[in-house]
């Protein structure tokens, strides 16, 4: 245990280190500021223009900085051969492999922290605020992430970043079209179509969507029970990674 | 002072094959507690590879290396063991000291231990000014010597070392010698690879010869050379 805290420090501070991570914070800022003049051109609920605009944005962000840094964060590592070192020591490979996911997910707790910070501060000077909804909807950005990085982590164990986060991306463009795949299947699709939706997580499940925009928060145990869902989606892929990495030759 | 006869380290046919070459051809053999022991042979030979399988880095299709009687990724899990790798492979965007403090984490030392480990291991090896440094200011000879203080730390009993002297001057040269007499005079076991024969010379207790990943001599170095 000591030797995961100790790692996802490390590898916390390595994506720190990540210059592309601030050009992705810096392009969200820039994003959320053409939301801002966008809502001054709307009478009325501005709040809500860039409150919807600013949510995709914050999303599209979270999931990116997610994908790039699981595509990375290991195989990186096992490419310039500093896992060497790191495993020389009394450190378990799984304790490495969930350390990277450990870290990824503090990083981007605190990215989605940022990214909430500005938003709230746009919709304060355009009068609104930050709702439970949104905090709500921000934490089920959060996990999504964690699914994005559990499924790059897995991915990057064997193909190169670039690969890996287009399938990501793939694999969480099916999850998002997750009832398109069930209606497909349903009317005597390919088997393909079964397995497709076997293997991705329902992601609609983690888009609060419109009950943002109107205020509506979802009840205490419906948050939890969706957060369960994408925790459990993404520790599956985070086992599954793991029991690919622990037989791997590096 | 010679070494304890019971085997430390030992080789039960471990084979390791990669896209249909075979790396390392099964062979039985072992290294005794407190042995220094040199890994001799061309490039290519299969010396890396052989260091990978006992550090669990790279898992034999077949056989088995036993550190400890235990498998060598659970001994490896268990208590860890000194590494040094043929280059320098650092993460160059790390300070020095916030790499030997990684080190001291992993090796499990408590928090208020490191900060004194640091300052020991860099000490020893005359890298105390340059903590504050990144790795990617430090010269080839440097790296190498940050590696050392690493491996140092946590006191492993089983080290391994892919060609030590490699890019060092003489100064450090002798550094290193002096820190792997006091590590046999500490019983640790030592596996080390080098193209020095001075260096084995000097070091080894007994040399392990390999050609094209098959064992071809493990003995004395002077039987070496009569039997070659």
């Amino acid at each position: 245990m000591i030797a995961v805290w100790v790692l996802s420090k490390l590898a916390v501070r390595n994506l720190f280190r990540e210059k592309i991570l601030y050009n992705v914070l810096f392009v969200a800022a820039f994003l959320l500021l053409l939301g801002y003049f966008a809502s001054l051109l709307v009478w009325g609920r501005q709040d809500r223009v860039l409150l919807h605009f600013g949510t995709l944005v914050n999303a599209l962000a979270l999931v990116g900085v997610a994908t790039g840094a699981g595509t990375r964060a290991l195989r990186t590592e096992i490419e310039d051969r500093t896992s060497y070192l790191i495993l020389s020591r009394p450190v378990h490979r799984s304790a490495y492999y969930v350390s990277k996911w450990f870290g990824i997910g503090i990083f981007s707790f605190l990215y989605a922290g940022v990214l909430s910070a500005f938003l709230v501060a746009g919709l304060k000077v355009v009068g609104g605020g930050g709702s439970i909804g949104f905090f709500q909807s921000m934490g089920l950005l959060w996990i999504e992430s964690l699914i994005a990085a559990s499924i790059a982590l897995l991915l990057s164990l064997f193909l190169k970043p670039g690969l890996s986060s287009v399938s990501v991306l793939a694999v969480l463009f099916l999850g998002h079209n997750h009832e398109q795949l069930v209606f497909l299947k349903n009317k005597g699709g390919s088997p393909l179509l079964s397995v497709l939706q076997g293997i991705t997580p329902d992601l609609s499940v983690l888009l609060m969507d419109t009950r943002v925009y109107y205020e509506l928060p979802l009840s205490a145990s419906e948050f939890l029970l969706r957060a369960g869902y994408g925790m459990g989606w993404s520790l599956v892929f985070v086992f599954l990674g793991n029991a690919v990495f622990f037989r791997k030759n590096l | 002072m010679s070494p304890d006869e019971s085997p430390v380290i030992r080789f039960k046919r471990p084979k390791f094959s990669m896209k249909g070459k075979v790396l390392v051809t099964p062979f039985e053999a072992s290294v005794r507690s407190g042995e220094c022991m040199a890994v001799l042979g061309h490039n290519g030979a299969g010396k890396t590879t052989l260091f990978h399988l006992i550090l669990g880095l790279k898992f034999p299709e077949g056989g088995e290396i036993l550190i400890g009687g235990l498998s060598a990724l659970e001994f490896r899990a268990r208590s860890g063991l000194g590494y040094l790798p043929e280059r320098p492979y650092v993460n160059l965007d790390w300070g020095f000291r916030e790499f030997l403090e990684l080190h001291a984490g992993l090796a499990g030392l408590h928090r208020d231990q490191i900060s004194a480990e640091v300052d020991r291991v860099s000490r020893n090896y005359g890298l105390h000014a340059n903590l504050n440094q990144r790795l990617r200011s430090f010269s080839k000879g440097m790296l190498q010597k940050a590696i050392f203080a690493q491996l140092s730390i946590g006191d492993p009993s089983v080290i391994i070392l892919d060609e030590p002297m490699s890019g060092l001057d003489p100064e450090a040269r002798e550094l290193v010698r002096s820190h792997m007499s006091e590590w046999k005079q500490q019983k640790k076991t030592i596996l080390f690879s080098s193209h020095s024969l001075e260096d084995v010379e000097l070091l080894a207790d007994r040399v392990m010869v390999l050609k094209e990943g098959n064992l071809q001599f493990v003995g004395s170095l002077s039987e070496w050379r009569t039997h070659s």
